[in-house]
């Protein structure tokens, strides 16, 4: 064990991991406008595009220099974009074709750069590798300067166009006819998406990038209803990420970091899946369960009303309430917690509450199978399997409207009596 | 051995560019993007459990994990509310980054590499070979599966090119006259799809979205109709690769990039002769 866990002990170690978290960060706060104006695959087609520009790169400096690197990318990656924009503009092919034309030629000629590199004999030359999978453990303090000037310079922008964007991604229209110059933003995010997939490159490389642009935006997505709070979600999301692949990296060297970090924000994913406060499965089949339950029990009223309709008595035995399909012990200790039943001796005894309920119910189930039958002409034999449905969500203010359409009517169609409130 | 190889090179990229021509008169190029990175798992999977690597194995093993995939993103889409392309985006980049830690932990085990899983490794599709039964002529086996899937591809489009070529343009005539949309928008994707997993070894699994979407996206500049665009499709795809490789060999660069990088310039070419000369008549109309 001791092994293992001994480069907690380096200071390169602790340098590199609240790096790399600042820096998938950052990325994941371009990727949070991408996701909401769903360009989420351009951050793909840009990541896999940038290639040339990171081997060139590393062939016009003659080693692994950063900043040149850097450049490289940035550039390369602004070209992918404009070449991308240039199809759409001047062919009739759609942009996720042009995407995957400029994508898959770029990469292709980053590949070729990458076999000159290889075979060059330049010092570090397998180290450019690093920058496909990302190799978390080979990034050097000096290249963190680097990469966090330009992440800062990223932020900065984000800030100062915060508010223009903000009403582009939710707006377009709004923020045209307010005069904002749109396709100027359009360009400007674009140049912040490049520079946030170039600052990622050693730690989680571009073959992945995409997953740091788009998955920490859609997990914050579940827990958020606000921009702001999207934000910081998908900037802690990416940064615990970041921080378990570097620690996966330093531990076994020979793994690349970007498909750790992957991997890493799919389990944030199945998390926030099962457990989102609105949209999570968790909490939806809660929802189901109470909508259910809620719907047994005024079935269950209903048919002791009924009971009292045809025998004028508020007591029924539980022997009796046994036989009856809606009929179950733990359904009755719910009700009677409503207010609405009390047990006596074997004799359940329904409250003047539950009374009140039983007769809202029936009133709003012959109310609905009158209507169908008056105003929508169906036959009276059709109209009882609908009205089971409608009773459970017929409201005040619905039961209101019916009540002054059918003017207050005395009798549903099978000649049963309306009950009303004395 | 290098007519071998080029000739290889070729079969792959007339079956992937014939098949990729209804995807991208479909508007659905990214698809290959993702199932490229989605199958990764299952071909090392497969070959870690069967231990061998021929192409039934690997294929089911690709399948599984293209089910895998759509289902992720069907799922992420529909009962998460997440946005249709972070669907697939979430869905791919997760099943390939597994894919690659599975090639990394059983590098020895598996011969396949970070590598081969980028650049294919066409290079050594020749080495392989058998003696084909009653000659003396010793064939690569990739050869036989490249020729054989060429088959497959030509074929079913022949078969289904009425259906296909409707659908295509005309989902609401289709729709009228008897011909399911949804058939033939699977039957699509599916060839495309396995067209995807059988070049995935040659080519890796970038570059075959190249060779998929740009030779028909170049056709689709200079054509009009359907079937002059199929020919013209395989012609781009035969002169793109063949320039591509040859540069390759030349320069002593990998094989896979410079086919696609030269499918890409070939396309750049295309477009702005067309500028140039104005020629409005190529106005095939887009399906939507």
């Amino acid at each position: 064990m001791g092994s293992i866990w001994s480069y907690f002990n380096e200071p390169n170690f602790w340098w590199v991991l609240m790096g790399t978290a600042f820096l998938s960060a950052v990325a994941s706060l371009v990727g949070t406008f991408t996701y909401l104006q769903r360009k989420s695959l351009m951050g793909d087609a840009i990541a896999h595009g940038i290639l040339p520009g990171i081997a060139g790169g590393f062939l016009l400096a003659g080693e692994k220099n950063t900043l040149i690197i850097m450049i490289g990318a940035i550039l390369w990656g602004i070209l992918t974009v404009a070449s991308i924009q240039w199809i759409t503009k001047r062919t009739k092919l759609q942009p996720s074709s042009a995407m995957a034309i400029v994508l898959s030629s770029y990469f292709g000629l980053g590949m070729m750069l990458l076999t000159v590199v290889q075979s060059s004999g330049l010092p570090d030359a397998s180290g450019v590798n690093a920058f496909l999978f990302g190799q978390a453990a080979s990034i050097l303090p000096e290249d963190l300067r680097v990469y966090s000037i330009f992440a800062v310079v990223v932020i900065v922008s984000l800030a100062a166009i915060y508010r223009p964007l903000t009403l582009l991604t939710f707006d377009r229209a709004s923020a045209e006819s307010r005069g904002f110059r749109v396709d100027q933003l359009d360009g400007v995010l674009s140049v912040l998406v490049v520079t946030a997939t170039a600052i990622g490159i050693q730690s989680i490389g571009l073959i992945l990038m995409a997953a740091l642009l788009i998955t920490p935006a859609a997990i914050a997505r579940m827990w958020n209803t606000r921009l702001i709070g999207m934000l910081i979600t998908s900037g802690i999301v990416a940064a615990i990420a970041a921080a378990g692949g570097t620690i996966i990296s330093f531990s076994a060297p020979s793994m690349p970091t970007g498909p750790w970090i992957v991997v890493v924000l799919f389990a944030f994913t199945v998390v926030s899946v099962a457990l989102s406060p609105h949209r999570g499965l968790i909490h939806r089949l809660r929802r189901r369960q109470n909508n259910q339950r809620i719907i047994r029990k005024e079935n269950l009223i209903k048919r002791l009303y009924h009971h009292w309709e045809s025998n004028q008595s508020t007591t029924v035995d539980d022997e009796l309430l046994r036989e009856s399909p809606e009929y179950s012990s733990d359904l009755l200790r719910r009700c009677a917690r409503e207010g609405w039943l009390k047990k006596q001796g074997g004799q359940w005894e329904i409250l003047p509450a539950g009374m009140r309920e039983g007769r809202r119910i029936t009133r709003a189930h012959r109310l609905w199978e009158l209507y169908l039958s008056k105003k929508l002409r169906l036959k009276d034999d059709h109209v009882h399997p609908s009205a089971e449905i409608m009773e459970h969500l017929i409201s005040e203010d619905i039961e209101e409207e019916l009540l002054r359409t059918l003017g207050y009517p005395e009798s549903d169609p099978h000649q049963r009596n309306i009950p009303y409130e004395s | 051995m290098n007519t071998w190889v080029l000739i290889n090179a070729l079969l792959i990229s007339l079956s992937c560019s014939l098949a990729g021509a209804f995807l991208v008169l479909r508007h659905r190029a990214m698809l290959t993007d993702a199932i490229s990175h989605a199958v990764l798992p299952g071909l090392v999977l497969a070959f870690l459990i069967s231990g061998t690597r021929n192409t039934p194995t690997m294929l089911a093993g690709a399948f599984v994990f293209g089910f895998i995939c759509i289902f992720l993103v069907e799922f992420f889409r529909n009962r998460v509310r997440i946005t249709d392309d972070a669907s697939i985006g979430i869905a791919f980049t997760t099943l390939f980054a597994v894919g690659i830690i599975l090639v990394t932990r059983y590098a020895d085990q598996v011969d396949l590499d970070q590598e081969c899983v980028l650049h294919g490794e066409i290079t050594f599709s020749a080495l392989k070979r058998m003696v084909l039964p009653g000659t003396n002529w010793a064939i690569p086996v990739t050869f036989i599966s490249s020729f054989v899937m060429l088959i497959v591809v030509v074929a079913l489009i022949g078969l289904g090119y009425h259906s296909l070529k409707l659908t295509s343009f005309n989902p609401e005539y289709a729709t009228s006259i008897g011909v399911s949309v949804v058939i033939w928008h699977y039957l699509a994707g599916g060839l495309a799809s396995m067209v995807t997993i059988v070049s995935f070894e040659a080519v890796g699994a970038i570059l075959v979205i190249a060779l998929m979407v740009i030779p028909a996206a170049t056709a689709w500049q200079v054509s009009t109709r359907l079937r002059p665009m199929l020919f013209k499709t395989a012609a781009f795809a035969l002169s793109g690769s063949f320039i591509g490789y040859w540069i390759a060999i030349r320069l002593n660069v990998s094989i896979a990039g410079s086919i696609a990088f030269f499918l890409g310039i070939q396309f750049a070419i295309v477009v702005l002769i067309v500028k140039a000369l104005q020629l409005n008549h190529f106005k095939m109309k887009s399906p939507n």
